[in-house]
């Protein structure tokens, strides 16, 4: 099984607003730079979508999608923020199963890890999905805390495990010939 | 001023605190009772917490409630308030997060029947997995409502709970 490099997206947007001088598009890169967002007081949701992850030129044409594995940097001042939703995006859709941790955000900056080498999301993926600019990962937090929650978020990369198709050359004949003979 | 704090102004009794204190806010107390012990209003009546989003422009029920005129506000029950707010309307979402906080605020000072209406309201199943994880107050059968709402849906979450990644308040007997 071969596997892509982690990629970064190259969109995000948010429901909610940065707090300055912490932009939004901070969120998308392993740059030292954060995104912290603006959340009023307590209950308060956001969503959020890191999408345009261009896969298309390290995913061989014909290859077949056999996980993906997304990392998310973050933390929050509060410990009172949690994922509602976590899923992955595509075409304007939420596809496959929900992957949202029951843990509360951590209070220092912590990587934290979903999916993997083996694992599909609870959907199935070609890799013309994966490289289409609207393939990516939609979160909803949620802050109960009667304080302003103040979620930061460092980046979010994902990378894509897939076998590549075979090749039919001369050679690979050849060497299947000898193989079974 | 805040929608909450208009409509605590509008239904401030002057015989609040008519529930014996210590005992759990049914649906046939006053809803300023409710009210009082939801905000812990001071004793001049302001709001200890303001500008807090639980009753906000989403909630399109509270326009009426503030439109009544004091004496019927005066004499409304929770039971009666919750009519009016909508709240028991079977598919009504808009009252989700605001009962996750009530729950966190005053969960345990409202009695079943009242948590019974709240836990209908609940939809999202990782809110669900949250109050069952949070709050040590649930009987048994509040533990197998809110277990249906997320049971199968969160898988992640779920294997979290199973290997005690995440705790859980209530300590099982």
């Amino acid at each position: 099984m071969s596997e892509t490099v982690f990629k970064y997206a190259l969109s995000f947007s948010s429901s909610a607003v940065a707090q300055p001088p912490y932009e939004l598009d901070y969120a998308r890169l392993e740059d030292g730079q954060y995104a912290q967002l603006f959340q009023p007081k307590a209950p308060s949701t956001a969503s959020s979508l890191w999408s345009n992850f261009g896969f298309s030129s390290v995913i061989p044409d014909g290859s077949t999608i056999k996980g993906i594995e997304v990392r998310i940097r973050r933390w929050t001042s509060y410990s009172t923020v949690h994922d509602t939703s976590l899923k992955l995006y595509l075409n304007g859709s939420l596809i496959g199963s929900e992957y949202a941790s029951a843990s509360y955000w951590s209070a220092t900056p912590i990587e934290e890890v979903f999916g993997g080498p083996t694992d599909m999301w609870g959907t199935t993926l070609t890799r013309a999905n994966i490289i289409d600019s609207t393939f990516g990962v939609h979160n909803v937090i949620v802050g109960h805390t009667d304080n302003y929650a103040a979620p930061c978020m460092d980046y979010l990369k994902i990378k894509v495990y897939y076998t590549e198709p075979r090749t039919f050359t001369v050679g690979n004949v050849i060497r299947y010939v000898k193989v079974i003979s | 001023m805040e929608l909450v704090e208009l409509l605590v102004s509008h239904i401030l009794l002057p015989e609040r605190g008519l529930c014996r204190r210590g005992s759990m806010i049914t649906l046939k107390n006053k809803f300023s009772l409710y009210l009082d012990t939801l905000f812990k209003l001071k004793n001049d009546g302001k709001i200890l917490e303001p500008n807090i989003n639980c009753f906000d422009n989403n909630v399109s029920s509270l326009s009426a409630l503030i439109s009544l005129d004091k004496k019927t506000l005066d004499k409304m029950t929770v039971g009666e308030a919750l009519d009016i707010l909508h709240v028991k309307e079977e598919n009504n979402t808009e009252y989700e997060f605001w009962i996750m906080w009530t729950f966190e605020k005053i969960g345990k000072e409202i009695d079943t029947d009242i948590r019974k209406i709240f836990l209908t309201k609940i939809f999202n199943p990782m809110n669900a997995m949250r109050l069952y994880l949070d709050y040590d107050f649930w009987t048994d059968e509040e533990d197998t409502i809110l277990k249906e709402k997320f049971k199968g849906k969160l898988p992640k979450a779920e294997k979290e709970l199973e290997l005690k990644e995440v705790s859980r308040k209530k300590v099982s007997t």
